[in-house]
Parts: structure tokens; sequence; C-alpha cells
């Protein structure tokens, strides 16, 4: 007998002989666990965990309080999902009368989160910061719930029968005394519903009003082509493009689809590739400005005065145009600064070089933004044309916005003002839109608005409109119903609702079809209905069922505008000549559209509040913005109350000095000073900013003239994340290099000027980026040549400054809000900021824009000094944080070169409204008080893409697995419209991050600190016009 | 200048004045703990734990809303806590410095004021390792930072200076505790000998562990103290070295400096002796210690504040060279940022309290000034605070001025700061009442009387005087 310790005990045959399936199933204890189980289903494993966690919650419920709850299992799972398995929902929204088809990630029923759809037209698989944002209104807590009548809340069986007996009643005197008032909404089922309603109720009236309005671009462009109609714009296929106070990067138009197409003309492969050309002339300063390679800084009012020069300088070139028109323009360009002509004749001379240059896509384009005249837009019209880029780069559309015998934006709410006022309007239905708050303030809306016996608001909140209304009915959110949109190129998508409404509410179809009196209201039968009497027919359904899925249904609603119908002239427009320059005394006062809250729609959603103004950098509130110059004359600093008056109204508002706008022009923000009991996590003064609607007058809404500003006693604080915003620290030291820009010339002379040159002892400074020598570790460096390695390659050359990726990262990573009190103290948490620098001198400055968000350096400052190691690295070269090890020393974001690392100072999701929660990535933890956290390269994603790759690989389908990582996207450079973010496997050469990061152009920041960041960044370049320079 | 006479050079002045004898030493120092507590004493006590009480009010505030009531942000994630925290570990050293390194070099002028500066040291230390706790985003997890073994096998990172900073402020926390209590042993026992009531006898007693006064006791004692004295002279240097780790090993311009470990050493030495003279010069006043703590033992110790003033002042100069000899542009925006900066104001206070008061001690008239010796000494206490808050405030502008911001201190900020000093003074009013603010047996080793060939012993016997 051995002892018990030779004695080999073993507990199967396999044991015994010690086989290889045997050790790889011990090494491989907790294979199954590791693995997802989402394809093969449950594994035994698997279901005994979630029993043996059940059995654990259920006895704990008895030992500890906690909130009763009830879980209700699917006894009937829907359809194709899986727990835990996100799904995808094409659907599609308007903001503004602007469509974008969009993909609606859903967790267990619960939206989350929004992106865009890769078929639609005007998204390319993007979305802006604002359709980021929507999700966030759908959870709003204080959105409209049940109807009112009055202020005193009511069921909605009441809402119901006073709908059907009200307008039963009007039915008999052919709805006279009957208005309505919508949005701009380019839905068919809509524009159906409201034809319908014309016949039902003849004498009824329509008004479409929209507060940031297009009537420049409709009002030209019916003189010119006699139609109403909307451009778009083939920006992929322009070479040089100039920009007439418009801001097509920003807010204006279809943005998404804008900025997709333009970025194709800036990316620059090496220094051979070709690069577009972009001109801006404008008053403010524009996202669209910031990008210019050539930017004129021109008083609003006196756009229309370049414009006509722009005609002569191309007329001299050989463009045709109308005779009258060129016979017209020196009148009305006399007495131009010769700056502006030369100005003008540069980028004529560039726009008629394109044409008929025998190349394909070589086409210039001349776009007008929303604020110019209709003139402008006319004269627009015919520059093109005389260009060679109608049909190329500009295509026209029919507007399904309204009908074409409809009159403008601004001339509907006037005459719903003065219907109102005379008397003429007993019920108005308020279809959406929030007109008491919007209305230009000459109207005096809110006062005529209770004239009416009968309002009814079908809104969003119980905000300033419903207050006022006899009726309040909540409206449902887009992700809540039925609905169609049709874009500016007629490409149509059924909205798609992913949850049922969480309050109850209608939507506007379904408020119409009661009013119709329809035997089915709701908004599926109408929709469905509409669209199978269009196109119905045998194998509707399957049809039906692709459009959902697709999001795009098969046939647009209309084409693009025929090319024989050519732009003739002004038609009845009548020029107006330049007026006086506007100065400090007499100031031009333009009105823009917050890139965040837009119109104020958005005004209670704390994402789009929280997110910086692109130039500002100002959150939570609006400002009063001037050049430094006009700052200087009339003695106003930063944060000073001063009164901004126009044609006898005022308003109070808040100076901010930002360089850069044209002299003598205050640019203020709309969307602001609401006045409704909003929810504003974190934001204890109950109003964000300040109304501008006062001064607003309706016959000119977005330029104002003699204006005048009084500063007032004392500061008013703003929350601004970036108070420094010049390369230069100051006291006379040298710019930094951290962005670094070129010309398209010295590009070319000098490919490499983005890499560092080392400063060297005794030798003259090198002729590149100069750098201290880097410092060297005393370890030897990590091999990272193995396995997947990930990084990052940002284009500077196409990043817009638009803030989508700020948003995106919010939506999904669950980054709270601090609100303002908190922001003003620094505390912000965006894991991707959007770094804003003024270059040059005064008021002729450029901004660059550099998105930061973790670098993700291999040789991380930031782990080493954490005492808990809390933050460590990755195999794959990924800084990560253990949430639940940091105890919050803070020491490794004071020692991240970046600053990009985020402290909860408190539990910033303390006491948010539990609907709030539903809108939370359950695959990202929820950080609490005392955690540091920072941008992860979205590390869920990169987890589930390689779970799936794992999978794919397990089968034997390697090409899938490959390509499965290949589509790892952080939620950053998925939304990017213009693709400036690219993510991806470095140690893959063949990987589109790894090919970017081999281009001359890229560069890291502050290499001298031996930190190699995995975020790398592409050199800027900009092509100016040799002929503009010096 | 005074010219140096026979007398200081070759015999020093006595350094015990007023002729005592051992027993009036003992009833001098024994009375004051003795006595009930005076009025003065308990207005001091009572407005010291009054601060402490809001300082308390303040860390319960922290703990239950979080580092937000403070007014850190982004870009600054180390406020006034940290500041603090180094400012009281500095604080302490001259405690050490006074007790083991002058004990070493047989210094014997130290013995009069070697107790206060222990103790000093203690509750400094106490005050400085209140910060480091608080400060953290998570309290109930500070503890991770200690190597405890746990099933995770999850070590504290040994890398980082905060690590170091917990051995290194433990052990000199725990080192200066026992010097400082071995120390108080044989003079325990006297109070015991001398106690009326019971519970006064019976704590004396307690922590007296026995004594009697054998010479095997004063051997074990001799020996003892010696070794803790040299265990305690390396910690002089290394606590603050490794206290100005946490910032010269960052990446951070302003901080990244290699001067730093010597400077700090200096720093701390300069406000540590300070923060003696500003307690010892009321002190020997309000308890009529003068002749313990003599006019002689001032000018030493404002000569010590001379000499590293200098020291730092020197510092201050050499930063500033480097910078610009580096040629790294970061580095040296950092530093003219500090001077022309936003933060200029504190940068100039700092230099002025801490180059130029300093200067003052050149003059043997200042030196020997016990009112400006006060005065100069609250300068010095606020220059090094400032010198703190200086250098941590580097992180307000590094490499990006995307991210550049500005501290501003909330009230909580200051309730911590001020509350720092009700710990510190509760501590030490407590202190001068219940334990002997004077070493007695030492300061009798010094006395004339202790030397066998004291030739007054003939005078005394003469005389017929005998006392205690």
């Amino acid at each position: 007998m051995k002892t018990t310790d030779e004695r080999r005990l073993w507990r199967s045959l396999d044991e015994l002989q010690q086989n290889e399936a045997f050790e790889k199933a011990q090494a491989d204890e907790f294979a199954e666990a590791t693995e997802a189980p989402e394809l093969d289903g449950s594994t035994r494993r698997h279901f005994l965990g979630v029993m043996g966690a059940s059995m654990a919650m259920a006895s704990m419920a008895g030992c500890v309080r906690r909130p009763e709850d009830h879980i209700v299992p699917y006894s009937r799972a829907p359809e194709e999902f899986l727990p835990g398995i996100k799904q995808h929902f094409a659907t599609a929204t308007h903001v503004g009368g602007n469509v974008i088809g969009l993909l609606v990630e859903s967790h267990e029923g619960r939206p989350t989160k929004i992106e865009g759809n890769p078929d639609h037209p005007s998204s390319f698989g993007k979305a802006s910061g604002v359709h980021q944002g929507l999700v966030l209104n759908l959870y709003d807590p204080t959105r409209a719930r049940v109807p009112q009548k009055g202020k005193a809340p009511t069921s909605w069986e009441a809402a119901s029968d006073f709908v059907r007996s009200h307008f039963r009643g009007l039915l008999a005197q052919q709805g006279r005394g009957l208005a309505f008032v919508s949005e701009s909404t380019p839905s068919p089922t809509l524009s159906h519903l409201k034809r319908r309603i014309r016949a039902t109720f003849p004498d009824a009236t329509w008004y479409t009003y929209e507060p940031v309005s297009d009537d420049g671009q409709r009002e030209g462009l019916k003189a010119a082509l006699e139609m109403p109609a909307r451009a778009r714009y083939e920006l992929n296929m322009a070479t040089t493009v100039l920009a007439l106070d418009s801001d097509f990067l920003g807010t204006e138009g279809d943005t998404v689809a804008n900025g997709y197409r333009w970025a194709q003309t800036r990316k620059l492969e090496n220094e051979q590739s070709g690069m577009s050309r972009l001109y801006a002339v404008e008053g403010r300063f524009s996202v669209t400005g910031t990008n210019a390679d050539h930017r004129l800084r021109l008083p609003t009012s006196r756009i229309e005065q370049f414009a006509w020069a722009l005609v002569e300088e191309v007329a001299k070139l050989g463009g045709a145009f109308p005779i009258l028109v060129t016979q017209a323009a020196p009148g009305l360009t006399a007495g131009l600064d010769p700056k502006v002509r030369k100005f003008a004749a540069v980028a004529a001379e560039d726009l008629m070089s394109e044409k008929g240059a025998g190349e394909v896509h070589r086409y210039g384009l001349v776009i007008a933004g929303r604020r110019t005249s209709p003139v402008v837009h006319a004269l627009t019209a015919l520059l093109n044309l005389a260009i060679g880029s109608q049909g190329k780069t500009v295509t026209y559309f029919p507007d399904a916005r309204r009908a074409d015998d409809e009159p403008g934006d601004m001339a509907s709410i006037r005459a719903l003002a003065e219907a109102l006022n005379a008397g003429r309007v007993d019920t108005l239905v308020v279809l959406g839109g929030n007109p008491v708050y919007t209305a230009p303030g000459d109207l005096g809306f809110a006062e005529a608005f209770k004239k009416a016996k009968t309002t009814i608001a079908l809104s969003d909140h119980v905000d300033e409109t419903a207050r006022l209304a006899t009726w309040t009915l909540p409206r449902a959110h887009f992700l809540e119903a039925w609905g169609d949109w049709a874009a500016t190129d007629g490409t149509v998508t059924i909205q798609q609702p992913l949850i049922a409404p969480l309050h109850g509410a209608w939507s506007e179809i379904e408020l119409l079809a009661r009013i119709l009196d329809e035997a089915k209201v709701d908004g599926y039968s109408q929709v469905r209905g509409f669209w199978q009497g269009r196109m119905g027919g045998p194998g509707f359904h399957k049809k039906w069922r692709r459009w959902l899925h697709d999001g795009v249904t098969d046939t647009p609603l209309f084409g693009s505008v025929p090319v024989y119908k050519k732009p003739q002239g002004l038609g009845t427009l009548t020029p107006a000549a330049a007026g006086e320059l506007p100065t400090a005394r007499n100031l031009e006062v333009v009105f823009v559209e917050d890139p965040n809250l837009f119109d104020g729609r958005f005004a209670n959603n704390s994402w789009l509040q929280e997110a910086p103004d692109p130039i500002t950098k100002i959150t939570w509130d609006n400002t009063i913005s001037v050049n430094m110059a006009t700052a200087e004359a009339l003695n106003l600093e930063n944060e000073d109350r001063a009164d901004l008056a126009v044609g006898g109204q005022q308003i109070a508002g808040v100076i901010w000095i930002t360089p850069g706008i044209a002299d003598g022009t205050a640019v203020v923000t709309l969307g602001y000073g609401r006045d409704f009991d909003g929810y504003l996590p974190y934001h204890d003064e109950g109003k964000v900013g300040f109304d501008v609607g006062p001064i607003r007058a309706s016959s000119n809404p977005d330029l104002a003239t003699g204006g005048k500003l009084q500063k007032k006693a004392g500061k008013y604080p703003l929350a601004c994340v970036q108070r420094y915003g010049s390369q230069e620290p100051g006291f006379g030291y040298a710019a930094r290099p951290l962005v670094r820009e070129a010309s398209m010339e010295g590009f070319q002379k000098n490919p490499t000027f983005a890499k560092p040159g080392i400063l060297e002892h005794g030798k003259a400074p090198p002729k590149a980026v100069v750098v201290h020598p880097e410092a060297k570790s005393i370890y030897p460096d990590w091999d990272y040549s193995q396995g997947h390695q990930w990084g990052m390659s940002i284009d500077l050359n196409t990043c817009t400054g638009c803030n989508a990726c700020l948003v995106a990262c919010v939506s999904e990573n669950n980054i709270m809000s601090v609100g303002k009190d908190q922001v003003r103290r620094g505390r912000e948490l965006h894991w991707i900021r959007m770094d804003r620098y003024f270059v040059g001198q005064d008021d002729d400055v450029q901004v660059v824009h550099q998105p930061m968000g973790c670098q993700q350096c291999e040789t991380a400052p930031c782990e080493n000094v954490c005492p808990v190691a809390a933050t460590t690295h990755t195999p794959e070269g990924l800084n990560d944080m253990a949430y639940n090890r940091c105890i919050g020393t803070r020491y490794c974001a004071n020692n991240c070169p970046f600053k990009v690392r985020r402290f909860n100072f408190y539990n910033y999701s303390k006491g948010q409204d539990e609907l709030v929660h539903m809108q939370r990535n359950p695959n990202v933890t929820v950080r609490f008080r005392g955690v540091m956290e920072k941008c992860t390269y979205c590390t869920q994603r990169i987890n589930l893409g390689k779970r799936q790759a794992r999978m794919a690989s397990q089968q034997g389908r390697e090409d899938e697995a490959r390509t499965l990582i290949g589509a790892i996207t952080p939620a950053c450079q998925q939304t990017c419209p213009t693709d400036a973010i690219v993510f991806g496997d470095i140690n893959d050469k063949t990987s589109r991050v790894a090919k970017l990061k081999a281009q001359s152009r890229d560069y890291q920041l502050l290499t001298e600190l031996n930190l190699h960041p995995r975020t790398s960044y592409l050199a800027k370049v900009r092509n100016p016009n040799p002929k503009l320079v010096g | 200048m005074a010219t140096l006479t026979r007398d200081d050079t070759i015999f020093p002045p006595p350094l015990v004045a007023g002729d005592p004898t051992f027993g009036s030493v003992t009833d001098t120092i024994c009375r004051i703990v003795e006595k009930p507590p005076t009025i003065p004493w308990l207005v001091a006590f009572g407005a010291a734990s009054t601060v402490l009480t809001m300082l308390l009010c303040a860390i319960a505030y922290l703990f239950w809303e979080g580092t937000g009531i403070w007014g850190l942000n982004n870009p600054i994630g180390w406020g006034w806590a940290i500041v603090n925290f180094v400012f009281w570990v500095g604080i302490g050293h001259a405690g050490t410095l006074i007790s083991a390194v002058l004990f070493l070099f047989r210094q014997k002028w130290r013995t009069a004021i070697n107790r206060f500066a222990e103790a000093m040291t203690i509750f400094a230390v106490i005050c400085a390792l209140v910060f480091p706790g608080i400060h953290v985003g998570r309290i109930w997890a500070a503890y991770w930072m200690l190597p405890l073994p746990n099933q995770m096998g999850m070590w504290p990172n040994f890398r980082s200076p905060l690590l170091w900073d917990v051995f290194a402020v433990s052990t000199y926390f725990t080192v200066s505790l026992l010097f400082w209590y071995v120390g108080l042993i044989p003079d325990l026992a006297t109070l015991r000998d001398r106690a009326k009531g019971k519970l006064a006898f019976w704590a004396y007693g307690f922590f007296s562990l026995g004594w009697r006064g054998a010479n095997r006791h004063w051997q074990n004692y001799e020996r003892a103290y010696l070794i803790l004295a040299g265990l305690a002279t390396p910690l002089v240097l290394s606590v603050h070295t490794i206290v100005s780790f946490d910032f010269a090993v960052s990446v951070i311009p302003g901080w990244h400096t290699t001067i730093f470990p010597p400077y700090f050493v200096a720093g701390a030495i300069f406000s540590g002796f300070a923060m003696v003279l500003t307690l010892a010069v009321p002190s020997r006043k309000l308890f009529g210690l003068q002749d313990f703590i003599t006019v002689r033992h001032i000018e030493n110790m404002n000569k010590i504040i001379l000499v590293t003033g200098s020291m730092v002042g020197y510092a201050y100069a050499m930063e500033f060279f480097i910078a610009w000899y580096s040629a790294s542009p970061y580095e040296a925006f950092a530093f003219v940022n500090r001077a022309f900066g936003p933060y200029a104001w504190a940068y100039w206070i700092m230099v002025s309290c801490n180059v130029i008061t300093p200067q003052l001690f050149w003059f043997k008239k200042i030196r020997t000034n016990i009112v400006l010796t006060f005065i100069l000494s609250i300068f010095v206490n606020i220059g090094m605070w400032f010198e703190r808050f200086v250098i941590t405030m580097s992180l307000h502008r590094d490499f990006l001025p995307s991210s550049w911001d500005y501290f501003s201190p909330t009230l909580f900020d200051w309730a911590m700061l001020i509350g720092s000093f009700g710990l510190f003074f509760t501590l030490f009013i407590l202190f001068l009442k219940f334990l002997p603010a004077v070493a007695i047996a030492e300061v009798k080793g010094v006395m004339p009387q202790a030397n066998p060939h004291w030739e007054g012993y003939h005078k005394h016997a003469e005389g017929g005087a005998h006392h205690g």
C-alpha cells in the first residue's frame, strides 16, 4: 500500500490518462460562460446561472427591504427577440422640415440610441447632435401626459368626445372660423389629411409656420423658377463652394448629408490629392465659416450687394445672365469696398474655372443661406446656372413641406395673427409647434391667441402655447407614433414607432383623423391605409414590410425639378440698395437658430443644453455676441448684462465677445428663455438664457437694423467650457503644436509638415514642428505587435466641429448632464470634447476644431500614479478604467497631459426620474459619485464585435470574423457626418485606420512625453487661393 | 552687530536661566499640569475646539455629499486638501529635526523645546493625515490604499507615489509618536508621583510603564531614545522627499522637477521652525517658561530659519533657471505663468514671505526680538502654505490651453483649512494642560547642577539651602 502522498486521485479516465482534450477542457473551465449565448440559445450553465441568481434574489428579498417589483415574463416572446441583444429599427423624423432617416437601437423594447440610416440619402448612416438628442425627449419626465381642459387634467375619453362633438358641430358651418397651424411637415399622409380637411371644412384655413424659416429660398426660387422649390447640393461633386451667409454644415438644411458629401472632397490621401475650396461670406461666425478656406467678414445686410458683385464678376468671365440682371448690377454694387470686390472677383474666377474643365466631377457651387433675401436666392440660382452647376451640384426639388399656393412661414403666422385679432378664428388647432413662444414679437401672438374661443394645442409639453390653450392634447414622440416623411429629394420613409406611447399621446395624424371623424383613427391604419391606396395591389404587405425594414420606400414621392426649368430672372422681386454700414451705435442684429436647441423645441433636453456652442463654447445659455471692436466701442466685456433694443422693443441679455463677427453686428440665438416648468437636471435657476422673440419682426425675422446695445450693471455668469481658446498661451510664447495646419501649397512642398522635428543642442531649430526630445522610459516597451491593437485616427481636415460625436458619446455611454452650475465650476463629464482654437489676428481669425477624447496612450501617465491600480492597460492597448476599483484620488486626471479624464464630483444620477433611466445603455455602467471616468473607445462595442467575430471564427467563417472586427465602430465614429473619426485594428495593415496612420499628415500630440498615444490626428490642410493670400 | 564676547563662544551662557534648582524646575513645569485650568486656558481651549467642531461638521458634509463641495474642477483635481496636507506634514519636520537630529549632534539647547516640538510634530502629522483620507472620492474604500491581503489577490499599485506616501507618512507618524512617548516616560512618572487625584495617579501611572528611575531603567531608556533618534533622523529627509514625489513623479509642467526633494525638505524645516516659534513665543509667556525657552533658543531657531529660507529662495530661482535651460516650452511657460499669470498674486505672496522675510534675521536685533520673531514666523507660515498652493495650482494651465481653468475655493475649502488649525490647537492646548510641556528630566541634564564638578555644590552647601 502506497502512502497517501503517492496515491493519485482521479476523477475521470481522461484525467487519469491526461489526454489533450481533458487538458483543454480544464484550461477552459468557464469557456461556456464566457461565450455569449447570443446565437446558440441558452446553455445549461447559463440557465443554471440565471436560476441561481433568481433564487438568490428571491431569498434576499426576504431579509432586505426592497421595493416590490413584478417581473413579467414573455409568455409569448416577440419575434426575433433575444433578451440582452439590442435590435435596430428603421424610422425617420424631421427637425424644422428637414427629414432624416434613422436607425434606432432598442434594448428590451426601450429605444436607447438614435443612429443614422445608411440607406437614407439625407443620413448616409450619420446623424447630427440634435438627432442623437431626440431620444432623450422621449423620456422627458415633464412631457404632457394627460389631456388638459384649460388647466384641469381630464381623461382621453373626454378628449375624444370633445374632439368628435366639437368638429361635428363645425361641419355644419363648413368649418367657418376654424383654423389650423402646423409645423412645416413634409409628410405625404399628413398632406393627404390636410387636403381632406380642406374638402371637409372648405372654409377652414390652414397655416404652416416654422420659426426657423426658409422663406427666402422659397420666395427666391419661386421668382426665378416660377415654382416653389428646395435646393439639394451635391457637394461631393463641387470643387469650389461659395457659401453666402449659409451654415450648410451646421444648422441649415440637410446638414448631415451636406457634411457627408462635402467631406468627400476634403479627404486627402497624399499631397497629390485634390481638395475642394470653400469660400464663406458671412456676418456671424458659423460652423461653415470655421471650415472655410477663405472667409469674408461682411455685415449680413451687405450679402445681397456681394451677390450682385459676384454676378458682375462671373458675367465678366463669360457667365450668361438675363440682360436685366446684368444691367441692374453696376448700380447696386457702387461704392463696394475694393477688398470685397477682390474677394468676389477671385471667387468668381474660381467658380468659372470649373466650368467645362473637361474633367468629371468638377463644378462650382454657390449656396445661399436661409437668412439671405429672396433676391440673393434668385441670384444664386442664376449664378449656379451661369457657372454650369445646375443639375450637377445643385438640383431643385418640389417643396413637400407645404402646398404650392400657401404663403411662407412669416406671411402665414402674420395672417393667422390678423385673423385672430379680427375675431375670424373661433377654433384654432395647433398641430405641434409652439407659436406663442416662437412667433415674432411684433405680432403680439399671445394676446391674439387668447381671442379664439376654442384653442386646441397638440403639444409635447404644457408649454407657452398649451398654457394659453383651452385644450391641451399630449403629442406623441416620433418613436411612439406612425407617420411618413419625404426627404428633400423625395425619398419617403415610413416613421415606425418603437414603443407604445409612454403616457398616452396622439400624433398629428391621429388628431386629424379624429377631427375628420374617421372610422379608424389610429396612426397605423391611417399611414398604411394611405400607402395602400396609393401603391396598393397584390403583394402590398410584403412591400410594406420591406419599406419598414429598409427605412426607405421603393419610389420617391417626386423627382427633381425638370432640367428645362431654368431660372429666368428675378421675376417680381425688387433688389434693395445696400444700406448704411452698421456701427457699434447702429447695430445690425442677426438672429440665428441655436445649433443645439434649434428654435427652442429642445430646450428641455439636458444633453443638448450641455453640448457647447461650436464657436462660443457656452452651454446652458445664449448670448449677445459681438466682436472685439464693437465691444470696445461700447465698453463691453464678457458676461456683462446688456439691453438690446430694436425698434422700440428691448430684451435683456448677456454679452459674449466672439472674434470673427462683422463690425457693428450683434448675433443673438433663438430658442432660449423658455418660460415653462421644465425639468432640467441640476439647473436651479428656472429659466435658461433669454428670449429674443420680442425684438424679432415678422417682416424680416432674421435680421434687424438700428439695434442699440446698452450696458447694464452687474455680470451674468455664463458656463463656458473653454474660456481660453488660442494655441498661443500668452507671455509671448510660441503657439503650441496641437492643431497642425498647412496650406495646400505648403503641404505639397513639404508633405511631412506635421511630423515633429527634434530640437537638438547646439543646432539650429529644424524647419518643422519643433518638439523637445522625447523622454526615455527606463522600462522596455511592451510588445504590442500581436493580436488586435486598437487605434484611432481623427482627420482635422474634415472635422467640422459640429458636436455630433459629443452627443452620440453622451447617448451611448450614459454620460450625465451636470447642469449649468457644475459646468461653470468646470465639471462637465463629456468624454469627447471639441477643442476650438482661434488662429490669426484680431477679427480676421480662423478657427480650428480638434475632437479630444482619451488618447489611449500606450505608456499612459495616468496608470502608474493610481495608488489602487484602478486604471490599467489591456494587451490590446486600451487604457481601461475599473470603476469598481477606483477610489477617486484624481491623481490620474492630474497627470493626464490631455485632461480628458472626468470625475464624478457628486452623484450626478441621483434624483433623476425613473423615466430617464429607460434611455440608458444597459451595456455601460452608470458611474457613482467619487469615480473617475473617461473615453473607453466604446469598449462595450469592441467586446460585442470580438464576441461575434469569435463565434464566426469558431464556426469556420474566418472572412466574416475579419469583417466583424473591421465593423467595430465607436459611437463618435458612427455618427460623424464627415467620417473624420476612424477607429480600428492598427495591427491589421489593411484596415482603414492603419492606412490613415501611415499617411504623411499623421501626427500624435505631445510625443515629447513618451506617451505613444493610440489616437493620432491627420493634420489640417486649408486650400487658400494664392490670389487672395497676402 | 554685536562683537563676540568671551562668554558667548568659550563659555556659552547657561541653557536654563534664573539659576533654578532641580526642585524648582520640577515644580515650575509640573504646576502647569497640576493647577486647575486657568481662564485663558479655558478660553483658548473653547475657541480651538469650536473651530475643530467646524472641521468635523465640514467633514461630515463632505462624506455625505462628495468632493464636489470643494472648488475642484477638471484640470485641477487637487486643491486645498492636498495643499493643507503638504503644509502640515512640513510643519512636523521641525519637531523631528529638533528632537532627533539635534539630539544626535548633542545640541543641548534643544532640550527646552524638544517636547514642545515633538508634540507639534505629532499633531501636525495628525492634521496632515486627515486630508489624504478625506480627499478621495469614495472615502469608504480609502483603505484599499493599504496592502491588505484579499481574496482577489489585488494589491495596491506600488508604482504610485501616493502609495509611497501612505508608507512614508504612516512610518513617520509611528516613529515620531514612539519617540515622543519614550521621552515622556520619566516625566510621566514624576507626574504620577506628585499626583493627588486617583484618576491622575492611575492615568499617569498606566502610561509611565512602571518607571521607578532605577539605573537599569535609565540605561534602557537612553538606549531606546538613541535608537529612535537614529530611526527618526533619516525620516526627516525621506518623508518630505516622498511627499515631493507626488508632484515630481508626474508629467505636469511645474511638477515634474528633480529639485523638489531637497527643496521640499528645506521648505519643511523652514516652515516647521516657524511654527515652533509661533507656538513657543506665546506659550513661554503664558506659562512662565522664559527661563527654559530663552532668547538664545529663539535666536538659534531664527538662524535655522535664515538658512533654510535662503535655501528655499535659491530653489525658487533655480526652478526658473532650469525651466529656461530645459528649452521645454511647457516648462518655461508654467513658471512664467506662475509669476505673471492668474495666480501671480499667490506667487508674490509666497516670494515675499519666504524669501524676503527670513533675510531680516541677518540682524541680531531682529533675531533676538521676541515680538518681531513672532510676527515674522507667522509670515513664514503663510508663505509656506502659499508655496504649496502655488505648486499645486500648476495644474490650472498645463499642456492643452483648451482645458485651462481657475480654482476658486468654496466655503468648505476655507472651513477645512481653518478647521485643521482647530484640530491642531485643540490637541496642542490639551497637551499643554495634561503633559509636561518641557522635558523635565532632560532639562535637568543640561543644568549646571548636572555636572558632578559643579562649583555651586559648595556654594549651596555653605548656604545650607535645600530645595526639593
